[in-house]
């Protein structure tokens, strides 16, 4: 049974980054960080929009150079003040390398990659390091996900466990740096325009996938299990619709035509072109999360079934096909249901 | 780290290393049980860093390290202050090195270790010193980045491409010290220094330091003899005496107790008991730390530099213990005239009941024969013009230590020369007083610096005696010079058998190791009084020279402030303007400065169009651009698109071309008129 949960779409055991308690959405922190509600990509790196602070290592090295100075007040020790000031210097360099490893850094693109309420989604991302540097001590994290250094090649995956169906924003992303020497910490605050369609959690168990309905020459009876043994003999020809198995588009018919008409598939009799419905309202009365579970648990056996099928819900259908594209289809209408086009609830 | 490759673990070893260098220095000060300990745990680290073994269980690194800090307790009776805190600091930093496996961890031990290096500088200043701590210091902030880039290499997975190199991380430090280099000289001239310290732990000043004291015991100054430390440096601009005769004057002792003498108390004079004669010299004294008041000088300083007093008995000494290698400037009369009070006077005068009876039977018989003070004064010094023997090794004396002395072993040193003869002098009922400080010096040709080690400590009399106009004063008498004249000609070498002499002071006699000796010293000579002794005198005075007004403490602090705000903002605008961009080839950047003028003029570039189109387009509305704009396209598409990426040189002339069209362009009437 989909438990609904009542957090936001996040996963509690991913709150360990820190940052996240930061009140991003009090208008004065919004202001602080400079954060705009959505930002198309690619996002460029100002020198406005780079924080820095030191790191816990970086404040004692501070305090220590505090205790060097009062050291070369007490004992007079013209050498100790040369040595602090050059470490301060020094110090100073670091605090500005550290934050030169940011600047004018772009965050190109990201792609989200759906998945199943439960089971992670993937946010891919881009980072464009200028001139010939390789990205190197670059991290990104998100406040529900977990840091991930940003690769070689600029490429960076952030993942987040999705608890509920429906759609998940990427929250503001943090693209951070400790480099080089680990004494501060640059970081800067960006809020990309990302929504993934969470998937309903499949139920485990489920009624058998419904009998195709409306079939031409056979009753509802000699559907079930009938797709193979009906295989063999040719029925005709109907237009493909994307989503529908390659196997079976008429492939001489194409190449012997020259306009753009869509291919035709090879109908044959026995064929379920009474079509398999996957119907809101052939679930049984459960809570609609419920339903939606069954509902996706039925599109991953029908998938597997290898037979075209079509999905009904109260405000959406998705017309009969086959194959990953119409499931992804099929699976991101149950994630819509109950939520308007736009993606927002 | 268990799952770490043999390679990747040899690399990070490297961490190790810091440590080890900022604990050189120190293993020659510090204790050898806690040099070994330092040793054996850095050791023990390192096997197992490289072996990949797991380090020892808490428990054993708390016991350890209560461990440590109980032997330094026992060995020094504190924790506290620089004597026992800086051993402490070093050996805990050694313990935790057990512990240190994380990469934050190893930052903060990296960070400790610049602190180790720091504390250095309480024992020494010297120019190899500093250039080596400071060369460990950059090595160790590159150990820390290259700790940081290994640790993103494990996220690499090993990738070999990525490997981080040493070099480049010791680079990356070097470059980060010399951008905060402009910083830390600023800082260096402007903060504001302080003369004295702030607190005081009590046993930082028992730190034993050669000198002398305001006790004189036999055998004081044997001791301070063997000692080839250097007590200052003089230079005397202008006129230059002749060193050898020069009787730098310290301490002035009174108070005989029959065996040890004591210094007056170092206490304003009732009433200025001196007078200058003739010619002042220009003295610069360069003062190492004796943990003493007492200033060294030729002759009568006036006027009296800042800090400094002169107290009854002519002590020139400094209002606070000298506790650093401090500078004076000053004018120094050697001739001068030197009165005494009346209570000065029976202080001279007194000799202690009982001891010495031999000696004052002489001193009596001394008296009977001479009337005139200044007769016997002579006569006392031809007694030990003969039958006395100069040594540093006098048989030891007992309570009647003068009649021992003169009577018995005839062998002594200054201090016994001294001593007898003021004694004698008392004891016949001429006032008279033992001066200690030290006599000659060595020139070095190099810098004409008077170089004055401990080795030339000296102990003479002043005796009260008339002039020729039966004007009484303090005239200095050395009957060390009696018995053995080479002592003042020649110094301690000249006057003592070779075989006595300290190793230390054994004088070296090839001349290029002579020359390089007076080299090396002329340089740290030059280190000390330019860079050690830079102090808040100095400070002014550079403050007095470029900016008159702000040559005070506030003044010092505001600039200092200034400067570290502007030295950090034109570090952040070099690094700015370094900040990489994506390079813009010249050509291009010449075009966009023609689209931007065209633009201006009302032909902005529509998206998506191509250059030449473009062109074409402006050509059709301004007849009068097309030859100068078409050119300039030629041009243009020839360095950008031009099929052979030619040599240079002709990259050069075409670049040139472009550059000549664009400004034709730009200097055209009818698109100057816009």
């Amino acid at each position: 049974m989909g438990a609904r949960q009542r957090r936001d779409s996040v996963n509690p055991a991913r709150r360990a980054t820190g940052w996240a308690f930061l009140p991003l959405r009090n208008g004065f922190m919004r202001r602080l960080f400079r954060l705009r509600p959505l930002e198309p990509l690619p996002y460029r790196v100002s020198p406005r929009r780079i924080y820095i602070l030191p790191t816990r290592q970086g404040m004692v090295f501070g305090l220590l150079l505090m205790g060097m100075l009062l050291g070369a007040v007490n004992y007079g020790l013209s050498m100790g003040f040369l040595f602090t000031f050059m470490l301060a210097g020094m110090l100073l360099g670091a605090l500005l390398a550290t934050w030169r490893t940011l600047i004018n850094l772009e965050v190109l693109r990201v792609d989200g990659t759906p998945g199943f309420a439960g089971e992670p989604v993937y946010f891919r991302f881009k980072v464009l390091q200028p001139g010939t540097r390789p990205a190197s001590g670059l991290w990104l994290d998100a406040p529900e996900t977990a840091p991930a250094r940003v690769g070689l090649n600029g490429e960076v995956t952030l993942s987040l466990v999705a608890t509920r169906r429906g759609p998940l924003k990427l929250g503001p992303c943090r693209l951070y740096t400790e480099a080089p020497l680990g004494l501060f910490r640059a970081w800067t605050i960006f809020a990309p325009d990302c929504t993934v369609w969470v998937w309903p959690r499949p139920t485990r168990q489920s009624p058998p996938l419904p009998a195709p309905a409306g079939g031409r020459e056979s009753t509802h009876d000699a559907q079930r299990g009938g797709t193979q043994q009906g295989s063999e003999d040719f029925d005709g020809l109907k237009d493909y619709s994307p989503g529908e198995s390659l196997a079976r588009v008429a492939w001489k018919s194409l190449a012997r035509r020259d306009d753009d008409t869509p291919p035709q598939l090879k109908r044959f009799i026995g064929d379920p072109a009474g079509e398999l419905w996957l119907d809101w309202a052939a679930t049984p009365q459960l809570d609609q999360e419920a339903r939606l579970s069954l509902l996706a648990r039925w599109v991953l056996m029908a998938e597997q079934g290898q037979q075209p099928y079509a999905l009904r819900l109260p405000a959406e259908r998705v017309a009969s096909g086959h194959g990953p594209q119409h499931r992804v289809r099929c699976l991101n209408a149950l994630a819509r249901h109950g939520y308007r086009a736009g993606g927002m609830p | 780290m268990t799952m770490t490759t043999p390679r990747l673990r040899h690399a990070e070893a490297l961490w190790l290393a810091p440590p080890l260098a900022m604990l050189l220095p120190h293993l020659a000060t510090l204790p050898v049980w806690l040099s070994a300990a330092c040793l054996a745990l850095w050791g023990a680290r390192l096997g197992l860093a490289l072996s990949g073994r797991a380090l020892p269980a808490r428990l054993w690194r708390a016991v350890l390290a209560v461990a440590a800090t109980g032997a330094v307790w026992l060995q020094f009776g504190t924790l506290f202050g620089q004597r026992a805190g800086v051993p402490l600091f070093i050996l805990l930093l050694f313990v935790k090195l057990l512990e240190s496996a994380s990469l934050a961890e190893r930052r903060l031990l990296l960070i400790l270790t610049q602190f180790m290096g720091m504390s250095y500088f309480l024992s020494a200043q010297s120019l190899p010193v500093t250039l080596y701590l400071l060369a460990v210091s950059v090595g160790t902030v590159a150990a820390m980045a290259y700790m940081e880039r290994l640790a993103e290499q494990e996220a690499h997975a090993g990738d070999a491409r990525v490997w981080p190199d040493p070099r480049a991380s010791l680079q990356l430090a070097a470059g980060l010290f010399a951008a905060g280099l402009p910083f830390a000289l600023l800082l260096f001239l402007l903060f504001p220094r302080l003369d004295g310290p702030l607190w005081q732990w009590p046993h930082d000043t028992q730190a034993a330091r050669t000198g002398l004291t305001d006790r004189l015991q036999p055998g004081d100054i044997a001791n301070l003899i063997q000692s080839p430390e250097i007590a200052f440096r003089a230079r005397f601009v202008g006129a230059q005496p002749n060193v050898n005769t020069l009787y730098w004057r310290g301490p002035v002792l009174s108070a005989f107790d029959g065996r040890a003498w004591t210094a007056m108390v170092l206490k304003p004079a009732a009433q200025p008991g001196w007078r200058s004669v003739g010619e002042a010299l220009d003295l610069q004294l360069t003062l190492e730390p004796h943990q003493q008041q007492w200033l060294f000088s030729p002759g009568l300083p006036q006027p009296l530099p800042e800090g400094t007093a002169l107290a009854a008995g002519m002590q020139w000494h400094a209002r606070e213990p000298v506790r650093q290698r401090k500078r004076y400037d000053a004018h120094v009369y050697p001739g001068y005239v030197l009165y005494a009070t009346g209570a000065e006077l029976a202080a001279a005068r007194h000799v202690p009941e009982g001891v010495n009876p031999q000696a004052r039977a002489l001193a009596l018989q001394w008296r009977a024969r001479f009337p005139d003070d200044r007769a016997l004064a002579a006569a006392g010094l031809t007694h030990f013009s003969a039958g006395f023997t100069y040594t540093l090794h006098p048989p030891r004396l007992g309570v009647h230590s003068v009649d021992d002395f003169l009577f018995g072993a005839r062998r002594g040193f200054c201090e016994h020369f001294a001593t007898s003869y003021v004694f004698l002098m008392r004891a016949a009922g001429i006032p008279a007083r033992v001066v200690t400080g030290y006599q000659g010096g060595e020139i070095n040709p190099l810098d004409g610096h008077v170089v004055v080690r401990q080795s030339d400590a000296h102990a003479w009399a002043e005796v009260w005696l008339p002039d020729a106009r039966g004007e009484a004063r303090w005239v200095r008498v050395d009957p060390t010079a009696s018995v053995s004249p080479s002592r003042i000609e020649r110094g301690l070498e000249g006057a003592l058998p070779a075989a006595e002499l300290p190793p230390a002071l054994v004088r070296l006699s090839l001349p290029w190791l002579q020359d390089m000796r007076h080299g090396w010293e002329a340089l740290n000579n030059g280190w000390n009084q330019w860079v050690l002794g830079y102090g808040q005198s100095q400070q002014l005075a550079l403050l007095a020279a470029f900016l008159p007004d702000w040559a005070n403490l506030r003044g010092l602090a505001a600039l200092s402030i200034a400067a570290g705000l502007l030295g950090g903002i034109l570090l952040a605008v070099a690094l700015w303007r370094m900040s990489p961009r994506e390079p813009i080839e010249p050509a291009v950047r010449l075009w966009q400065r023609v689209l931007r003028k065209l633009a201006r003029l009302g032909y902005p570039i529509l998206p998506g169009e191509a250059p030449a189109g473009y062109i074409d387009r402006v050509s059709a509305g301004q007849p009068a651009w097309r030859e100068l704009l078409q050119r300039t396209l030629e041009v243009y598409l020839v360095l950008r698109y031009g099929a052979e990426k030619s040599a240079k040189t002709e990259d050069a002339a075409t670049l040139q071309a472009l550059q000549d069209a664009v400004r034709q362009f730009e200097s055209h009437p009818s698109t100057r008129r816009h």
